[in-house]
């Protein structure tokens, strides 16, 4: 109990120190931060399969992408309205997730990344092939930031950075609240033996199932946030470069772990920011880090921190 | 009321039959011994009751109903439960952890989401509960598989019990552990309430023959005999299987 009082107290000063930065910090680093955020959102909801359920998806961006898409198009033609916008980008993602994890969910393992890889580069192909209405790869630009009505617009670069923070800090209250129920249980259960879970009773099917369209809408939330920042969508926003990218920042960090997530997207983030100005490899250096991770820290940078901090604990 | 009703039973496994038109009826409170050579066909058949693989043809009716083609799951909702003969828990996970996935299946709110799991009172109390009375309380935080194989072997059955089976089917609960473990876990099972019918595969005689009435022999997928277990120990066909393997056969218990 009093250990939780104390993650409790620091996750609040966490927040707080959060709410606090736009004050010190530069706005080309603020926008920094504001990327760190909802990539950590878009790992931490992958997390939710890869980490908790053990369901390695290469296909991620999908989500991301078409909540983005949804959001862009809809909000020149149908609506401003910010909460409709997220609301219905995130039922597009939502209804996305419930279809591939119908198709998806018939494989384990290789055979599971590479139709969620698959299924990802439908969509993506999709985006280049609808060109009258997603202008390919000019993809679509001018977005407004969301129009809330609240007192505040999001046009600000701080307000919306606040908005971005208090939606990242939800939804993360709301995946810690689900990996801590009891469904959250059965879903590392299926991870760990799925043979014994079912005879215990739970249809593992629907455990996997649940938790594929939750970690498809939690994913989708991330892809709408994005939009309303960066204004601008493209097939970049449904690539396996993405997917890619999300699988290296939730390894990076540590995944099945909370945090490890949203440390894995800082450091991917921070590091891209420095690299692309040096060179154009990105790529490149994105693939030495995977190797390294996957050689030297397994667990991740936050997991390998935890487990050697509770074996000194343990002594 | 029979408790399970296999009805000529029959599973391929390609070029191997593994059962063959078995059929078998058990009542509601009997304890039946399934007992057979390696490559018998005891695990299939455990494994076709519960629903992990289908048969080729035949029935299977638990509690009178055709359970024929519900998913495994959907039996433990009626009352089945089984071990594994090779251990099959949450190896990473902690004791109370195991407990607590078999009790929130035993509870009802197994895919709840509204509240964390450590707080439903339900789900405490009877992992409270099942850990004390199974003697698993101090080891509640250790990962299973820093466990000993013996506890291991307890705890297998520990989950089965945790579901509040009306049917349970042990796969070999006592393979692999030492004299004094055995007999640990053959008085666990002697001292299961009366009304719990229970199917074991085992291939201790003096085990066998301590904890139940009835006795099914298979061989080679075939049913070899099937009665109360005086009259199968004095079958002379199932002497002479045992004879040719290595398992030792009607010592005096
Ligand atoms: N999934 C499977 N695929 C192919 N063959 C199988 C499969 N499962 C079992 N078999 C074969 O079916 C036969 C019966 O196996 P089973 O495991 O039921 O025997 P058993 O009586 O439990 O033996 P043991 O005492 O060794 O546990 C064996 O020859 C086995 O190799
Ligand atoms: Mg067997």
């Amino acid at each position: 109990m009093r250990q939780r009082t104390r993650r409790t107290a620091m996750a609040l000063g966490g927040f707080l120190l959060l709410l606090l930065l736009p004050a010190v910090l530069p706005s080309f680093y603020l926008g920094l931060v504001t990327e760190v955020l909802i990539f950590g959102l878009f790992a931490m909801s992958l997390n939710l399969l890869l980490g908790y359920g053990g369901l390695p998806s290469l296909g991620h961006a999908a989500y991301f992408g078409v909540a983005g898409y949804t959001v862009a198009l809809l909000s020149f033609t149908v609506t401003q309205n910010g909460w409709l916008l997220i609301f219905l980008g995130l039922a597009m993602a939502g209804v996305t997730a419930a279809l591939f994890g119908l198709l998806a969910l018939r494989t384990r393992g290789d055979y599971f990344l590479m139709i969620t890889l698959a299924l990802g580069e439908v969509l993506w192909g999709l985006a280049f092939k609808l060109r009258s209405l997603t202008h390919a790869e000019d993809g679509i630009s001018g977005v407004a930031r969301p129009v809330l009505n609240l007192p505040w617009s999001f046009e600000d670069d701080v307000a919306f950075y606040v908005f971005v923070l208090v939606s990242v800090t939800l939804a993360t209250l709301l995946l810690i609240l689900i990996i801590e129920s009891p469904f959250g249980k059965a879903v590392v259960g299926v991870r760990e033996n799925e043979a014994r879970l079912q005879v215990l009773g739970y249809n593992v099917w629907l455990c996997r199932y649940l938790a594929f369209v939750l970690a498809g809408l939690f994913g989708g939330l991330a892809g709408i946030l994005f939009i309303f920042y960066n204004r601008f969508v493209s097939p970049a926003d449904l690539s396996v470069i993405l997917s890619a990218k999300a699988l290296l920042m939730v390894i990076l960090g540590g995944a099945g772990t909370l945090a490890g997530p949203m440390i894995g997207a800082a450091l991917l983030v921070f590091i891209e920011n420095e690299v692309s100005s040096l060179t154009e490899r990105w790529l490149l250096i994105l693939g030495l880090i995977y190797v390294v991770v996957v050689m030297f820290i397994p667990a991740g940078v936050y997991g390998g921190l935890k487990a050697k901090l509770q074996r000194r604990s343990a002594v | 009321m029979n408790a399970l009703v296999v009805d000529q039973v029959s599973r391929r496994f390609e070029g191997l039959q593994a059962l063959n038109r078995v059929s078998l009826t058990v009542q509601v409170g009997e304890r039946r011994a399934i007992i057979g050579p390696n490559g018998a066909g005891k695990t299939t058949l455990f494994n076709i009751i519960n629903g992990t693989l289908r048969p080729t043809t035949g029935r299977i009716l638990l509690f009178d109903r055709d359970v024929t083609r519900l998913a495994p799951h959907r039996r433990t909702h009626l009352g089945l439960a089984r071990t594994f003969q090779i251990s099959a828990l949450f190896p990473r996970l902690s004791v109370y952890e195991n407990v607590r996935l078999a009790a929130q299946a035993a509870t009802g709110g197994r895919y709840a989401m509204h509240r964390p799991a450590a707080t439903l009172g339900a789900i405490q109390r009877l992992c409270e509960d099942t850990l004390k009375k199974w003697d698993l309380w101090h080891l509640r935080r250790e990962a299973v598989r820093t466990l000993s194989y013996g506890d291991q072997r307890r705890i297998e059955i520990v989950l089965a019990l945790a579901t509040n089976p009306r049917l349970l089917l042990l796969d070999e609960p006592t393979a692999g552990l030492s004299l004094a473990e055995t007999q640990q876990v053959s008085s666990i099972i002697q001292a299961l309430h009366r009304q719990l019918t229970i199917l074991l595969i085992e291939h201790d005689m003096d085990v066998t023959f301590e904890l139940v009435d009835q006795v099914t022999v298979l061989h080679l997928g075939n049913l070899l005999a099937d009665g109360p277990q005086e009259e199968v120990r004095r079958d002379p066909r199932v002497a002479e299987i045992y004879l040719g393997s290595a398992t030792e056969w009607g010592k005096p218990c």
